[in-house]
């Protein structure tokens, strides 16, 4: 009994020593569907995958994404980030190709906007950077060119030095939005158009 | 006459009439923060930022009440942002033994919430305190009730409700909470001798926003002090803070974080301190194999302090922050910070 009482001991201060220096408990070893775009990540079916690594405090948290995909004519690509399993529940960044003009939809909490991105007209691989501040009591979105400018206040707003920020002052629609309720991330889409993606990473803007 | 007197006193511009009753104090504090990055993962900005300007008006009303009003600018992402902080009602006069607020103001729980930020021991926030409170504090509008229990030591029973539109970092004005913010802290403070002490308190607070999350705190916190004279010799500052969060389909997350700071004070000049926090997730789940991640942050700080006077201090500190995943170290932050700040006009009594 006194030598169990003793491995009890040790096995606890072995077991809070690892969780105080963060050692491997096999967590992070994988068994995924392959890359896409250098990420690992899994089906979870009709195009679906979910990529590896969640948003820090069960999503509430400031992250950092990063995609490099090609769109052609009449197709569509969704973004899916501190969502559910399910990719829901989160925010939807779902891009389209009309005319050769590329559009951005936004979608957080069954609310809505669309953006033509002039700038990727008739133009691949579209390069986006979208920083994702869901630690605010109402999300805060940046979207950039991932090779920049990459402005967070006016010269956001009045400069046309992002691709969009739900803080401008002329978007009325995202007030009282609340936050997005997951930590998952992920697609839907053909995976083979995607180059490079990557997240979640430290966010880019301190706002 | 009376009627001629009333008419001139209103003719007096209102800064005069305030300077003649001699009852309205000001103060302005300053903060500024020069961040320097040392290793090349630092996101220190390399710059001296003007932190916050903070403008304080605080004076009796009338026998029963008294008013404070404090506005901030703050550097946000370069920009200075002027808010509102503190604009509240008080009385200690009114309800024996009890201290009570109807305004705004920085909830009254842990120890550093309710403190300003140019008060502190240390120039950056705790890692936890960042995350569950704000870079700052968390502030809300509403009304707080303080009791001195009638108990052989000294102690104290806090309870507070405020609005709960916002909770910490915030952009715009929030929305209707499904329950508003409260909160409960019980404190007691030991004497020991003339000058020392030691204080503590447990704390929670509650909140379920618009969406149905339902945010649960637990905190405990820790100072003792102990003088030689004008000078604060040994000091310890310690929080632990434990959080619990349910969403509407019952998915929940915690997290804790915790730290400790020490100082030696050399002289009425100078002191040393050192600070060690950790934060835990211990919700972070890989999303692949749906297994939690083993993760832990740290941040070490070593500061020196210089005071001029009560007025005026320049702190500088060696900062490294690093944080551990499944055995694999990242996100290191090596930096060092100069805090230059000083106070124009009185201030208001410091807490224990």
């Amino acid at each position: 009994m006194k030598n169990f009482l003793t491995l009890c001991l040790i096995t606890t201060f072995i077991f809070s020593c690892g969780k105080l220096v963060g050692n491997s408990t096999g967590a992070n070893d994988l068994l995924s569907d392959g890359l896409i775009g250098g990420s690992s990540a899994i089906s979870i079916g009709n195009s679906r995958y979910i990529f590896e690594g969640s948003a820090r405090n069960s999503g509430q948290a400031a992250q950092n994404y990063k995609v490099i995909f090609n769109l052609n004519e009449n197709q569509d690509m969704d973004f899916y980030i501190h969502s559910d399993r399910k990719l829901e529940k989160g925010g939807q960044f779902h891009f389209s190709r009309i005319g050769g003009e590329v559009f951005l939809d936004i979608i957080i909490n069954g609310k809505q906007d669309r953006k033509k991105l002039e700038i990727f007209k008739n133009t691949n691989p579209i390069d986006i950077e979208i920083d994702f501040h869901n630690d605010h009591t109402d999300v805060h979105v940046l979207v950039w060119r991932l090779s920049g400018p990459h402005e967070d206040q006016e010269g956001c707003s009045f400069s046309n030095r992002c691709l969009y920020n739900t803080e401008d002052f002329a978007l009325d629609v995202w007030l009282g939005i609340g936050k997005a309720q997951g930590a998952y991330w992920g697609m839907q889409g053909d995976r083979n158009s995607i180059l490079s993606i990557v997240g979640p990473n430290l966010p880019r803007s301190n706002l | 006459m009376k009627k001629e007197f009333i008419i001139l006193y209103l003719l007096i511009p209102v800064p005069i009439q305030l300077k003649a009753s001699d009852a309205v104090k000001l103060s302005l504090a300053a903060d500024m923060v020069y961040s320097q990055a040392i290793n090349s993962n630092s996101q220190a900005d390399d710059k001296l930022v003007m932190r916050g300007a903070e403008l304080s008006f605080y004076a009796p009303i009338d026998h029963q009440f008294d008013g404070l009003l404090s506005a901030a600018a703050h550097d946000e992402g370069g920009e200075t942002v002027f808010e509102l902080h503190e604009l509240n009602l008080s009385s200690s006069k009114i309800i024996p033994r009890s201290h009570f607020k109807i305004g705004q103001f920085f909830l009254g729980i842990g120890k550093l919430n309710h403190q300003h930020q140019h008060d502190w021991s240390f120039i950056r926030a705790p890692i936890h305190h960042a995350i569950f409170f704000d870079q700052e504090g968390t502030l809300d509008s509403g009304l707080e009730y303080d009791y001195l229990l009638p108990t052989p030591w000294i102690s104290h029973m806090t309870l507070g409700i405020t609005s709960g539109h916002k909770w910490g970092h915030s952009h715009t004005a929030g929305s209707r909470p499904k329950i508003p913010t409260h909160y409960f802290r019980y404190s007691q403070f030991h004497p020991i001798g003339r000058t020392d002490g030691i204080e503590w308190g447990i704390n929670t607070a509650r909140r379920k926003d618009s969406q149905g999350i339902l945010s649960e705190l637990l905190g405990f916190d820790l100072t003792i002090k102990f003088r030689e004279g004008k000078v604060i010799k040994h000091k310890w500052l310690s929080e632990t803070w434990y959080r619990h969060q349910k969403d509407a389909q019952l998915n929940s997350s915690e997290q804790i974080g915790s730290y400790i700071y020490y100082s030696y004070g050399i002289n009425e000049s100078f002191s040393i301190g050192h600070r060690l926090d950790g934060y835990r997730d211990n919700s972070l789940i890989n999303s692949l194999t749906q297994k939690k991640i083993n993760n832990i942050r740290y941040n070490n700080t070593l500061d020196f302090t210089y005071y001029s006077s009560e007025f005026a201090r320049i702190k500088s500190a060696l900062s490294h922050d690093f944080s551990r995943e499944e055995g694999v170290s990242k996100n290191r932050d090596t930096r060092f910070e100069m805090q230059f700040v000083f106070i124009l006009g009185s201030h208001p009594a410091h807490d224990f």
